[in-house]
Order: structure tokens, then C-alpha cells, then sequence
């Protein structure tokens, strides 16, 4: 039982299916809800979904994360290192977006008194 | 000097912000134009020397990082450098005239602009590309938001949101291609595009296109940008229109030909660009606030860009570089001087244009408005003429019957618009000029002018940047790293 979920292509199987749901759950929020802040977290799932389906499919049984240290003194037997470090430069710019977008929220916040997304339509002719 | 410099001096400045603050605004502000001065002689010295031009770091292309400065891109570079000047010449009296805003804030975000845009245009590899590409992203946000006034943040907010639903179509896209390409350079993935499975290519080429077609204003994603426009100030109004969004048309082209997607989706995008010239131009028609109808101009405009750029005829996609080039100078010109109206009026109903008394704004006001609608001897004219010049060697009829039509549309509006500034009847209040809007301003209106005139003191930068465009031998041979 333990080796079947050791095996490359059972982990790949979950990551899809888990970072698919997630990506649903972050769409849903976006569909549904209202609130900034919590329309906010919704795209941080949905990009969070898209950050473990990418790593999630570059990881392979039996590889070591691609980090130079005493157990590790070649370049072989490790993951690529492309994705991982793509996705860490990625997930700093979400999060500068996101610091942005809340601070944004908090003073829309303090001018109006509201945070609902649907009720913002003061710009319009 | 290393093509690094086009960003990086930006984003140092943009970190010394503070300190320039402590020394005085007078610092504050002649830094920046002195940053913005330096980029547009280097980019004017670029245009003597042979391209492309190549700055590697650390490691060769294509395995290392490359940024590639070829005809295309220089002609981009030239009218983003010369925009950001002009916009840091008249941020100078902006801030003379509103006195106690942020200063230091605006400059910040307007120095990291640049080098974002700027990175798009000469980055070689997609990832950089989209790295970049949030980088003018999180600074448009937070310059739309400028004022931090309701209208102000609603606009940011409503930005932010589409630019984070773009980026996860982008970032979608770049895995996608990494998944199936294994790399992120730009010479590697066009020699390998067409060897991807079909399914998928079409699921990444669709990714692409919603990605950077939402952020360049195509339809139907555009339904933001006339909201945006009405919420920001006018002069980074200005800058979206002629830096911003055509930073981001610049990277749709450029991957549409390097990809060698023209055959395929010609029609489509040509379709498209049709539909947004139609429903921009018809909407603009009942606008009542002046910012949304020359947001709905842009999108107009950005239209017949779409359409002509992606014919693949090298006649049709230089006149259509030549109209950019004019519409970016002629839509700088126009809110640049709106701003003038807007701070004085503190209102940017329609009817302040007929209420104003000052020889000099209502001239070259008249100038750009007629010179986006093509009447010669603007360089718009010129644009428009070569564009459908371009469509008549195609034999593509309907292309120009359809233009011609949709401008009339144009033209009801922007000879209102002239009309009303005429009109002797209205009560007029005379506006004060700063002595920079006076420089600014006349610099625009001259070169629209002079554009008009002598075209072929641009056609030739066009033509250079039609034939890197529509046949990148060169630029793949620079990204793939051969013969370097």
C-alpha cells in the first residue's frame, strides 16, 4: 500500500486533482464573495493551486530538493531547479500584490466605511 | 553602457527616492529628469549604432539571462524614454501648483514604471518578462490610486483585481510552456513552439492572449480600462496611454510573430482589434466625462493597432508603427493639457473644454484631437494613411472601408470637442500656464507637426522595427546565443 502512493505518477495524481480543487475553491471565492479582503484571499488560493501544481509536477520519488549542502556535493539526483525557483520569485510578487491590495482596502476602509466589491461603482459617466 | 542600466538606474533612483526627499523637492524633481534625460540620449545614441544589441548576465543565452535591444524594440524605447521625460518635465508644475501632496510617493512608482516597461521590452526570456511585467503592474495600481480619494482607490482596487486575474493566466501560460518547452528562453521556445502537442498550444496561446490582451485593452477585456482612466490623474493617464498599455501591445506582437502564430490566428486578432475600434468609438460618442471618452479614444485607437499589426504585410504593420508612435506623442499632448484644465476647473465634466480662455491650450489641444482623427498635416494622417495603404497592397478592402467608416464615428466627437473650444458664446475663464507646460506641451504639439510634415524622420525608425518584427532571424539568433 505504502508503495503506491511512493510512486512518482500516484503523487502527480494527487497534486493535479489537490491543486485543481484548490484553484476551485480560490474561483469560487472570486465568483461569490464580496468582501476585498476575502475576494483577496480567494486569487492568493487560486495562485497558491497554480504554485503547488507546478512544483507538485516537477518533484519525481527518489530526487533531493536542489540544495548545495553536505548531503548534496554534485548536481545530479536532485529536482530541477528552474520551477522552484521561478515559483519563489513568483510568490514574492503575490504577496507584494496582495500587501498592496489590502492597503488599498484599509484606506477605501477608512474614507467610505465599506469594503464590499459590489457596491463600488462610483466610477461610471 | 549594458542595456541593464534602462532598468536598473530607474530602480536605484527609485530606492534613493527618500533621500532625495530629505535634500528638497528641487532634487526630487531634477533627479528624475535627469534620469529620464539620461535614457533618452542613451536610446537616441542606440539608434547610431548597429542592432541588435545584447547585454548577457552571468551566463551565456540561452541558458543564462539576456536582454536584447533590437529594431522593434528600439523604436519602443525611444517613445517610452521621450513620454517619460515629457511626463517628468510637467510633473514639475504639477506639483508647483498642488502644493502638499506626496511627492516622493508619485516618484517612487512613476521611476519603477519605466524600468518595468522598459524590461518588457528588452527582456529575452519569458519569465523576466512576466517579472517585469508585475513590476509595472503593482506601479500602475498604486499610481492609479495616487490620490487616495474614493474614485482614486476605486480605480486601484479595480485594477489590482484585473491585473491579478491577468497574471494567473500569464504565470498559467509560462508553466505550461515550461512544462512542455523545458525553458523559459525566448529564441528556444519559438524554434520549439511548433512541436508542442496542438491541444495544448491552443490552451497557451488562449492563455497568452487573455493574459496580455486584458492588460493592453483588448475587447471584451477592456470594459476596465475606461473606469481606470476616470479614476487616475491626468498625467498618469497620459502615461497609461502612451507607455503602459502600448508596453504591453509591444510584448502581444512580439510573441505573436516570434511564436510564428501569425498564420494561425491572423484573422482572429484582426476580428478582434475590429470589434474594439467599433464599440470604443461608439461609446465614446455619449460620454459626458472627459477622461472616460479619451479612454474610450485609446481603446479606439489601440484597435486599429491591433488590426494592422497583425496582418503580416511589412507595409500595413510600419504605417500602424508609425500611428502608435503618433498616437502616443498626440494622446501625451492631450491629457497633458487636460490636466491643466482639470486642476483648474477641479471637475472633468465635457463642458470645462468650452470654458476656458487661453490661445495656447485651445491650439494644441486642437492639434492632438486632429491629429488622432487623421486630418492632415498631423502625423496621425500619415499614421492612418499608411495603414490603409498597407491594407490596399493586401487588397484587403474590407479592412479599409470598415476604418474609414468607424472614423466618422471618430469624427463626431473630436469636432464637437473642437467646436466647443471655439465657441465664442460660452463664458470663458482664462487659465494659468506654467512656464514647463508651455515647454512641454509646444515640444508635443511641434512634433506632431513636424511628424505630419516629414515623415520620414520616422519612417525610417518603423521600417527597422517592421522588419526585426515580422522577420526575427536576427533577434533568435542573439536569444539562442549563436555566434556570440
Amino acid at each position: 500500500m505504502l508503495e503506491f502512493f511512493n510512486s512518482t505518477q500516484t503523487i502527480h495524481t494527487i497534486i493535479i486533482i489537490g491543486s485543481m480543487c484548490l484553484f476551485f475553491i480560490g474561483f469560487y471565492g472570486i465568483a461569490t464573495q464580496k468582501n476585498l479582503v476575502k475576494v483577496l484571499v480567494s486569487f492568493d488560493i487560486m495562485e497558491s493551486a497554480l504554485f503547488l501544481f507546478f512544483i507538485g509536477l516537477h518533484y519525481q520519488v527518489g530526487l533531493v530538493a536542489p540544495i548545495v549542502d553536505s548531503n548534496l556535493k554534485t548536481f545530479t539526483n536532485m529536482v530541477d531547479p528552474v520551477p522552484q525557483a521561478m515559483i519563489l520569485t513568483t510568490i514574492v510578487i503575490g504577496l507584494a500584490v496582495l500587501a498592496l491590495g489590502l492597503s488599498f482596502g484599509i484606506e477605501y476602509y477608512k474614507l467610505t466605511g465599506r469594503n464590499d466589491i459590489s457596491k463600488m461603482n462610483e466610477l461610471r459617466d | 553602457m549594458s542595456l541593464g542600466y534602462y532598468f536598473l538606474l530607474p530602480v536605484i533612483f527609485s530606492f534613493l527616492t527618500p533621500y532625495f526627499k530629505k535634500l528638497g523637492s528641487f532634487t526630487l524633481r531634477g533627479s528624475t529628469i535627469l534620469l529620464m534625460l539620461i535614457l533618452f540620449l542613451q536610446t537616441l545614441a542606440y539608434t547610431g549604432v548597429t542592432l541588435p544589441q545584447i547585454s548577457e548576465f552571468s551566463l551565456k543565452p540561452p541558458l543564462g539571462i539576456a536582454f536584447i535591444l533590437d529594431g522593434y524594440s528600439l523604436l519602443f524605447l525611444l517613445i517610452f524614454t521621450f513620454s517619460a521625460l515629457i511626463v517628468s518635465f510637467y510633473m514639475v508644475w504639477f506639483f508647483k501648483a498642488n502644493k502638499g501632496r506626496d511627492e516622493a510617493r508619485f516618484y517612487v512608482f512613476f521611476n519603477m514604471l519605466i524600468a518595468g516597461s522598459i524590461g518588457m521590452i528588452l527582456s529575452c526570456d519569458i519569465f523576466n518578462l512576466y517579472i517585469f511585467f508585475e513590476i509595472t503592474g503593482i506601479c500602475s495600481y498604486a499610481l492609479s490610486a495616487y490620490n487616495k480619494d474614493k474614485l482614486g482607490l476605486e480605480s486601484g482596487i479595480k485594477y489590482l483585481i484585473i491585473g491579478l486575474i491577468a497574471s494567473i493566466f500569464i504565470v498559467f501560460a509560462i508553466m505550461l510552456i515550461y512544462l512542455q518547452i523545458g525553458t523559459v528562453n525566448l529564441g528556444l521556445i519559438a524554434q520549439r513552439f511548433g512541436q508542442i502537442d496542438p491541444k495544448i498550444s491552443v490552451l497557451i496561446v488562449l492563455m497568452l492572449f487573455i493574459g496580455f490582451g486584458t492588460k493592453a485593452e483588448l475587447f471584451p477585456m477592456n470594459f476596465w480600462a475606461p473606469d481606470i482612466y476616470q479614476g487616475s490623474m491626468a498625467s498618469v493617464n497620459g502615461l497609461f496611454s502612451s507607455v503602459v498599455a502600448k508596453a504591453y501591445l509591444f510584448v502581444f506582437f512580439h510573441l505573436f510573430y516570434l511564436f510564428g502564430l501569425n498564420s494561425k490566428y491572423m484573422l482572429f486578432v484582426m476580428v478582434i482589434g475590429a470589434i474594439t475600434f467599433l464599440v470604443s468609438e461608439f461609446t465614446a460618442l455619449n460620454q459626458t466625462n472627459i477622461k472616460r471618452l479619451f479612454a474610450y479614444s485609446t481603446l479606439g485607437q489601440l484597435g486599429i493597432l491591433f488590426m494592422a499589426l497583425s496582418t503580416n504585410s511589412s507595409a500595413t504593420v510600419s504605417g500602424a508603427l508609425f500611428h502608435l508612435t503618433s498616437h502616443s506623442i498626440s494622446k501625451l499632448l492631450i491629457f497633458l493639457a487636460l490636466g491643466i484644465l482639470i486642476h483648474k476647473f477641479k471637475s472633468a465634466k465635457i463642458d470645462i473644454l468650452g470654458n476656458f480662455k487661453s490661445g495656447f491650450l485651445t491650439i494644441v489641444l486642437a492639434i492632438g484631437f486632429l491629429s488622432i482623427l487623421g486630418i492632415p498635416p498631423f502625423s496621425g494622417f500619415v499614421g492612418k494613411i499608411l495603414i490603409l495603404k498597407g491594407f490596399a497592397l493586401t487588397q484587403n478592402y474590407a479592412a479599409i472601408a470598415f476604418i474609414l467608416l468607424v472614423s466618422i464615428v471618430e469624427a463626431v466627437y473630436f469636432f464637437r470637442l473642437t467646436a466647443m473650444m471655439l465657441d465664442k458664446k460660452r463664458t470663458k475663464i482664462s487659465v494659468p500656464i506654467g512656464f514647463a507646460n508651455y515647454v512641454v506641451l509646444s515640444v508635443l504639439a511641434v512634433l506632431i507637426v513636424l511628424f505630419g510634415v516629414y515623415p520620414s524622420l520616422l519612417t525610417h525608425y518603423t521600417d527597422l522595427a517592421t522588419n526585426a518584427l515580422l522577420h526575427p532571424t536576427n533577434y533568435l539568433n542573439y536569444a539562442l546565443g549563436v555566434g556570440l
